[in-house]
């Protein structure tokens, strides 16, 4: 059995509370210790247990035929459940671009030494590190990304507030001056003799009145200068006593 | 003796960006180039980078487009005008930052000498 296989096996009795995530940014996680000689590019993958006994790289099965497609789906179900702007966007773009990162250096590693392909793949899959802790960082990564977006949805809401208080407060204004607009009909006419409504409006009666009374009315106000037909049918009737 | 990945999350966002001030770059060939100019001393979990390049695409220092190579789709990336900038920043705040370490520790490697 592979190192690797030996590593995953014992992944799956990791002391309880050791979570993978807890692994991230320990330096564990780079699969050797501290004064370990640095690794060649191209060397086999080293031992890669944590300081928990939990595993630093994913726990993707050893005996599975294509590592990589199971690496990929521990990834898509680690992202799937995490908030972050543009989810399923952002969650097809990782997932192609770790797939053929790794397809990527699994051919560089079978190119510099005799191996199989499954076994060039988990070698990939172990450098690359865990698949729960690269979910959580991109994850962050995204959440801090919106500061701009942040920023533009909030500006986007308070000028669709300011627009829809602005739209009801003209409205308001509308309604209340077509129901003044309905209340006096009279004043809205137009005038006699050519006047304005504004200044015929106290030459007509808002309520109707009988005979000369009603005439006697209008033509007192001739002192206006304004002469209506009307007063005629009045002086005449002066006159004649 | 490697380089503790502890030792490196500081400065990792620095380095991609120098990395990409010579040329634009998918994470695979990123992580070679920093293999290589390292000689093997930077010697990360490959996925490590990735956070970072999203964290530095969203802060406006990066852009980045698909690619088809060999029939494979690479997501590039490039430096923008303000990440060419936040590079040379960095790169003149890391030289200031490790000679004055270098004249801290300066003394002590020679009395150990």
């Amino acid at each position: 059995m592979s190192q690797l296989a030996r590593i995953l096996r014992r992944s799956k009795h990791s002391a309880p509370g050791c979570s993978p995530h807890a692994l991230a940014g320990s330096q564990h996680a780079l699969g050797r210790s501290p004064d370990a000689p640095a690794r060649s590019p191209h060397a086999p993958a080293p031992s890669l247990h944590g300081p928990c006994g939990a595993p630093a790289a994913p726990s993707v099965d050893p005996q599975h035929p294509d590592p990589i497609a199971a690496y990929v789906s521990e990834l898509e179900a680690s992202l799937r459940p995490r908030r972050m702007l543009g989810r399923r966007i952002v969650r097809k773009r990782v997932l192609t671009e770790v797939s053929s990162h790794l397809r990527e250096s699994a051919e560089e590693i079978a190119s510099h030494r005799p191996t199989t392909r499954a076994t060039a793949e988990r070698e990939a899959v172990a450098r690359f590190g865990g698949a729960h802790e690269l979910a959580a960082g991109i994850a962050a990564a995204r959440r801090a990304r919106p500061l701009a977006a942040q920023r533009l949805v909030a500006l986007s809401a308070a000028w669709a507030a300011a627009m829809a208080l602005g739209s009801a407060t003209v409205w308001a204004a509308v309604q209340v001056q077509s129901t003044a607009h309905a209340a006096t009909p009279a004043r809205t006419a137009p005038g006699p003799a050519g006047l304005s409504p504004r200044r015929a409006a106290p030459l007509i009666p808002l309520s109707p009145a009988p005979g000369r009374a009603r005439a006697r009315q209008r033509c007192d106000h001739q002192r206006t200068g304004v002469e209506l037909p009307s007063c005629g049918g009045v002086r005449s009737t002066r006159a004649k006593r | 003796m490697a380089v503790r990945q502890s030792e490196l999350q500081g400065h990792l966002d620095a380095m991609l960006l120098t990395v990409l001030r010579e040329r634009p770059l998918h994470g695979y060939g990123m992580v070679e180039e920093l293999r290589r100019r390292s000689h093997g001393e930077f010697d990360l979990p490959e996925g490590t980078i990735y956070p970072a390049l999203h964290r530095l695409e969203g802060a406006g220092l990066l852009a980045s487009r698909w690619e088809v190579v060999d029939g494979r789709r690479r997501r590039v990336y490039a430096l923008s005008r303000k990440g060419r900038e936040a590079a040379g920043q960095r790169v003149e705040s890391w030289r200031r930052f490790s000679a004055a370490i270098d004249a801290v520790l300066a003394p002590a490697a020679e009395g150990n000498g």
